[in-house]
């Protein structure tokens, strides 16, 4: 090739820079194409020809000037950009959606008014005893009820209600389901301000003794087709006829989608209260009401300890119905939201980030197009309309993964979820996925934009990218991505040291020793109703069942019991407890009892540390005999031996008093990490009144997999008590896994979002050290020419990212520190300030800083100071 | 692109016409200056009646040169022509030289 094309083409090439950035390499090629194969005549046209097509060019950008253009622009811009794009729309799509999501849930359970009339004023009434146990579920007292409801000042109404499962069915022949039903006072329907769809609702003095019942939308479907006939049939529940005298609109589900039947009668003490305010009324002024008037009832003496744990005054507390039922799901919620709303900024963040970035790259790019005469205005335009593009092409991912994830949300959902059937996509749901889509796009492009405004064409033509010796902190787009990077780290320290948190509490609820051993147990409940069974003949098919389960290869013991570990129900029981010696005063004694099979220790597997669990020697005819746990004795028998103390305690009518023949390990009966609670066992077998509950439950341990003889428990059971139908068949283990669903569901989020914010964070901190390692190019090499060593010059870039991790992770553990006391609804077993969570989170994300750094330091170590410099 | 054609834009529609395909060939027919020629496939680009590809990259090593950019007429730009042919009926008295051969050369 000549000197002359030699010196053509280095022209071009250097023209080539002042073209357009979208179409220099074109350019360039299309150029170069004819300067290579002119007839050398015609090469002195180049030198005219090439920069009035570069002027072209431009001045055919600055007249293409609608939005038309702007559009096509901007997509040419973004095509150019691929990987850029994509993570910008994806970030947008993912960020958008998971928050809206959350979002959704959060107004659709938390916010979304009850679907009852002006049920803002809707309230529930428990109350309480100064000085009593705080966690306990919220109860009304019936006396408390009947001493309100009818004078108040505060409430329009005041309602009761119990619900209990029970066995239904809608023909005699059938063998009925497992079901829900509610017991009510008979207002309970006019409080909550609902008729029923089908029939009337019960008249005001309506007594349980008019046998009457009011179903489901799902039960009149599910038992008689939805037909109107349905009207004063027969519907029998736990073997009592009743008379269909309603049925509930589709969308009555109170107190939870599980109810399919409600009754009138609610015989029971305790009871949940649920009133409505008169209008003007505050919840404080129904409480102070409700004190006053339950203090003028009897006390409930040994009872009121027993429930409570305490016989102190009253104290009634009124909440907003809409609270109080969503009250367990409420900080959980809150929570994921704040992450998802944290991961979608961090996300936003680093697009801005790149964004930043590439303004800097843009520079000469926008000088020139205002050199031209495109105002800034119209170059402002111009980044809103590329952005706009970015934003709206999220927000369509975005809405079809809102909506593809509001129909999974249904199986993700634990049971039992409050209100999951109001979660529902509408239209504002959608308009905030398409509003946090733009917004953001436009927030990540208001960077470039505060950039550009600065650009002044001097600065701008006299410097090259790769030229100033500095760079990195030195200037403003350097310090303003170090602070937005540090943020991200911040962000990234908080989400994982939450995760952290959260994942060593999974652990320790599912490590914790329960005082039994929950591998190799079958269990079931046995509903066994009184309608069915008396007392005696309950205790008599118990026996058999466990006599032939114990005859089963496989099976090492059998045992049965009221209640079984996990499920959180108690029979508690309280006596004065006389003194150890003369002249001391009685004790009030509180406990939770249970009547088990003889040999319900051993099925258990629980501890009996001294004396010995039942055994055939307690019969009928022999003393009562009971076992007590550590903590009966830890909290009342320090001042005397346990075995043989005798307890003036009352299994059954005939017992006077029982003497303690052995003491069992602590056992933790629901999360496992509660403090165990004095507990009396007492052997049924020695029961005249049978078992305290009709519901009883089976353990039974094997040798196999349990899992593997359900199906012989079944037919034994069928072949012993037909008329009792098994059910909530199923292992203990796994009866802990649906107990940890919300735990477990709750960390694998979060982890799942510390772990993404993590990840941002470390492709955020790789790009900046990448695009530093580029920019100081020119000063590394002059700092290699002066004799540093690779390894001063990689553990410079390191160092850099090490300082900016240091200080977004002390914010981070800083904001992790203050906020972890909201975590403490959901954290059990390790304190919210665990130092391990508070190390581990840290550690893990200077591990991925460490290796986000490498390449880009092994970058700067390699850099070649002679070509560089020399270029 | 406005809806007259001005004269170089029909020249150089009538060079591709006649089979020219790329820049410095369309000069060498047309014989407008380069500054304008480019700008001008440009113009005809953005308006539809034109279309550029890039040559195949055997074509190019064959000659030993980079690929160059080819612009071939659109159905648009054969029905501009005619009308711009009309307006300005010079061009239809140009004589017609032959398309050197593609590979053209230095």
């Amino acid at each position: 090739m000549t000197a002359k094309r030699e010196r053509l083409l280095a022209f071009l090439r250097f023209l080539s820079r002042f073209a357009p950035p979208w179409q220099q390499d074109e350019w360039l090629r299309e150029w170069s194409a004819e300067v290579e194969s002119a007839p050398s005549a015609r090469l002195a046209s180049v030198i005219i020809g090439a920069p009035a097509h570069v002027l072209w060019l431009w001045r055919r950008q600055s007249q293409l000037d609608s939005i038309g253009a702007d559009v096509r622009y901007g997509l040419r811009a973004l095509r150019r950009r691929p990987a850029f794009t994509l993570t910008a729309i994806g970030t947008l799509a993912v960020g958008a959606s998971a928050t809206t999501t959350l979002a959704t849930i959060i107004s659709g359970v938390l916010l979304k008014p009850l679907p009852f009339p002006e049920s803002d004023r809707l309230v529930r009434v428990s109350e309480t005893r100064e000085g009593a146990a705080a966690d306990r579920h919220p109860v009304l007292v019936r006396e408390t009820l009947l001493a309100w409801r009818d004078h108040s000042t505060t409430l329009t109404s005041l309602a009761g209600y119990s619900g209990a499962a029970a066995t239904s069915r809608a023909d005699v022949s059938e063998s009925g389901d497992r079901v829900r039903v509610v017991g009510m006072t008979a207002n309970l329907f006019g409080t909550l301000g609902v008729r029923p769809a089908l029939g009337t609702g019960p008249a005001p003095d309506a007594q349980s003794a008019d046998r009457a019942v009011w179903l489901s939308d799902a039960a009149w479907r599910r038992y008689y087709q939805r037909s109107p006939a349905a009207l004063g049939r027969s519907f029998w529940i736990d073997g009592e006829t009743y008379s269909v005298a309603g049925v509930m609109t589709p969308d009555f589900a109170f107190p939870d989608p599980d109810t399919i039947a409600w009754i009138v009668g609610a015989e029971v003490r305790f009871l949940d209260g649920v009133g409505r305010l008169r209008p003007g009324i505050t919840a404080a002024q129904a409480a102070d009401e409700g004190t006053a008037r339950s203090r003028t009832t009897p006390g409930l003496g040994q009872l009121g300890i027993a429930v409570f744990g305490s016989n102190g005054p009253a104290r009634v507390i009124v909440v907003p119905l809409l609270s109080a039922l969503t009250e367990a799901a409420r900080p959980s919620l809150l929570m994921l939201f704040v992450a998802a709303a944290l991961l979608f900024a961090t996300g936003v963040a680093n697009v801005a980030s790149l964004q930043l970035a590439h303004a800097a790259s843009r520079r000469r790019e926008f000088a020139i197009r205002s050199a031209l005469g495109a105002g800034s205005t119209r170059t402002i335009r111009q980044l809103v309309v590329e952005h706009a593009i970015l934003g709206a092409a999220g927000a369509a991912v975005a809405v079809i993964l809102t909506l593809w994830w509001n129909r999974l949300l249904p199986d993700w959902l634990p049971d039992g979820f409050p209100r999951a059937s109001e979660v529902t996509i509408d239209t504002r749901a959608l308009l905030l996925t398409l509003a946090l889509s733009l917004g953001a796009s436009q927030a990540f492009g208001l960077l470039p934009l505060w950039f550009v405004r600065r650009v002044r064409l001097a600065d701008a033509m006299a410097e090259d990218g790769t030229a100033p010796a500095g760079g990195g902190l030195r200037t403003h787009s350097g310090r303003l991505r170090a602070a937005i990077l540090a943020a991200q780290v911040g962000v990234a320290t908080l989400l994982l040291v939450g995760a952290a948190l959260l994942g060593r509490s999974l652990h320790a609820l599912s490590m914790s020793d329960r005082g039994y051993d929950l591998s190799h147990l079958l269990t079931a409940q046995l509903p066994m109703p009184q309608h069915d069974f008396t007392r005696l003949e309950r205790i008599a098919a118990l026996d058999g069942i466990i006599a032939r389960m114990e005859q089963v290869p496989g099976v090492t013991h059998a045992a049965a019991s009221d209640i079984l570990p996990l499920v959180p129900l108690e029979f508690p029981r309280s006596f004065d407890l006389p003194p150890a010696g003369p002249g001391g005063a009685p004790r009030p004694v509180k406990a939770a009892s249970r009547s088990v099979s003889r040999n319900y220790f051993a099925a258990l597997g629980m501890r009996v540390a001294e004396g010995r669990g039942f055994t055939d020697a307690d019969r009928m005819e022999s003393p009562p005999s009971i076992v007590v746990n550590r903590a009966f004795v830890r909290t009342y028998l320090t001042d005397r031996p346990a075995l043989g103390t005798s307890l003036p305690i009352r299994f059954s009518r005939e017992w006077t008093s029982a003497t303690i023949v052995g003491v069992a390990d602590d056992v933790r009966q629901q999360t496992g990490l509660e403090t165990a609670s004095p507990q009396i066992f007492a052997c049924y077998c020695q029961m005249a009144q049978g078992l305290l509950g009709d519901t009883p439950a089976l353990a039974i341990r094997t040798t196999g997999d349990p899992a593997a003889l359900a199906p012989t428990l079944r037919a034994i059971v069928h072949e012993v008590a037909p008329a009792s139908g098994l059910t909530s068949v199923m292992t203990m283990e796994t009866r802990l896994k649906e107990q940890l669903a919300v735990p477990r569901l709750l960390a694998g989020l979060v982890v799942a979002i510390g772990a993404a914010a993590l990840f941002i964070a470390a492709v955020g901190l790789a790009g900046v050290l990448a695009h530093q390692v580029a920019t100081r190019s020119r000063e590394l090499s002059i700092r290699a020419a002066l004799g540093a060593s690779r390894r001063q010059i990689a553990g410079g870039v390191v160092r850099g990212a090490l300082t900016v991790t240091l200080v977004g992770a002390s914010i981070g553990l800083v904001a992790a520190f203050v906020l972890a006391r909201w975590l403490s609804t959901v954290v059990t077993g390790v304190g919210v300030h665990d130092p391990i969570a508070f190390v581990a989170g840290p550690l893990v994300l200077l591990v991925v800083v460490f290796i986000a750094s490498a390449a880009p330091a092994r970058r700067a170590a390699a850099i070649d100071p002679a070509k560089t410099l020399r270029a | 692109m406005g809806a007259r054609l001005s004269y170089s834009a029909v020249a150089i529609l009538n060079a591709l016409a006649e089979g020219r395909r790329y820049g410095f060939d369309i000069i060498d027919f047309t014989g407008l200056p380069s500054a304008t020629v480019y700008p001008t496939l440009g113009k005809l680009e953005d308006a539809g009646f034109v279309s550029s590809t890039w040559e195949a990259h055997a074509t190019a090593v064959r000659s030993k040169r980079p690929p160059r950019r080819n612009y071939e007429l659109r159905a648009a730009g054969k029905r501009a022509l005619s009308e711009g042919l009309e307006r300005f009926r010079l061009l239809r008295d140009v004589p017609t030289t032959p398309a050197p051969d593609k590979a053209g050369g230095r």
